[in-house]
């Protein structure tokens, strides 16, 4: 059985339909035989009539006809504007505009990118690190080693970490 | 948009108790609303941002025009403060004889106690009291909790009732 007192807790979520049909009823039950917690309520909703009546009163006596043609005089006046304004303008309306397929391609085109940066650019075995390119191939030992000559005079031992075929990793100059 | 005209206008007239100011807000929304429909959103219900735009309107001009009362009340009550003390109980003054005078004395009334209220409490009560939303309507359009929303209806209902309260008895005096 609820009290006033816990009963005027929920005097205004009451009467403002904020609360769930069992904590509803459980009230109304109560308002049944307490006067006073009635005129809590009564107090409540005819305030909320009171004032609906003066807004009403003054919705009715307005007139909306001259609303409309004020409005489209307005929209078509041009605006004067500063160059930072219209700027700002833009760049707010190109933001509202694209941002809902914007932002998604990017944090598309972002995370591809943080995947790949921990997975793509691993370094290959055999890539030669001053990028130079192979002229020749001198001896190969397969699944040992590779003697290469990057540029005329110059060689370096390649060292197969993986089985060939897969790429040789440089040694150092030799 | 003439489905909006009144709803625009009422929220208005709320915030600013005077027909003609009512409806220069009302026309200023509109303009804005036209030159902004391609920045709405949709992640909020069309309604919720032509009130949130009518409301801003609203205090802005209330700022201009210096009619905005400089103490606030606090807005960070708990429920247990907000629902702890406040009586609300009077006589509905419009049930009296002479009702058409009452009716205009209590309407001056209350349009002065809510000029006395701020901004916030006014838009609270207009969106809960003349439109009917919610809780967490007027919470998405005011920007802020439920809760606060509670505590916000609760000092204006309470400012308000004891406004009219006042006038009551001096009408019964």
């Amino acid at each position: 059985m609820l009290t006033c007192n816990s009963v005027r807790m929920e005097l205004e979520r009451f009467v403002d339909g904020e609360l769930k049909e069992r904590e509803r009823l459980e009230i109304e039950s109560h308002l049944l035989t307490c006067a006073g917690c009635e005129a809590q309520i009564e107090g409540i909703l005819a305030l909320r009539e009171a004032y609906r009546d003066t807004v009403r009163a003054a919705v009715n006596e307005v007139s909306f006809d001259s609303l409309w043609s004020k409005v489209e005089t307005e929209i078509d006046r041009p605006r004067s504007l500063t160059l930072w304004q219209r700027f700002v303008e833009r760049i707010d309306l190109a933001y509202a505009r694209f941002a809902p397929t914007l932002v998604p391609a990017a944090a598309i085109v972002g995370a591809v990118l943080l995947v790949w940066a921990f997975v793509g650019p691993q370094k290959q075995n055999g890539a030669i690190d001053n990028g130079a390119e192979v002229v020749k191939i001198l001896k190969v030992d397969p699944g040992d080693f590779m003697a290469v000559e990057i540029s005329p005079g110059d060689t370096k031992v390649v060292v197969f970490i993986d089985d060939p075929p897969g790429p040789p990793t440089v040694s150092g100059p030799h | 948009m003439e489905l909006y005209q009144k709803k625009v206008f009422v929220v208005a007239y709320g915030m600013v108790h005077n027909a003609d100011d009512a409806m220069d807000i009302a026309q200023e929304a509109f303009v804005k609303i036209h030159r902004n429909l391609r920045r709405f959103k949709g992640t909020s219900s069309f309604y919720t941002w032509i009130y949130r735009i009518v409301l801003n309107l609203s205090i802005d001009f209330l700022r201009r025009e210096g009619r905005l009362p400089t103490v606030d009340f606090d807005d960070t009550m708990s429920h247990d403060q907000v629902a702890d003390g406040g009586d609300f109980a009077f006589t509905h003054a419009t049930e009296d004889p002479g009702m058409g005078i009452d009716k205009r004395r209590m309407s001056a009334i209350l349009h002065r106690a809510i000029d006395d209220l701020s901004a916030n409490h006014r838009a609270a009560i207009v969106l809960r009291e003349i439109e009917g939303l919610s809780y967490s309507e007027i919470a998405k359009i005011m920007d802020c909790s439920e809760g606060t929303v509670m505590s916000r209806l609760h000092h204006a209902r309470l400012r308000l009732q004891s406004a009219l309260k006042g006038f009551v008895e001096k009408g019964e005096a």
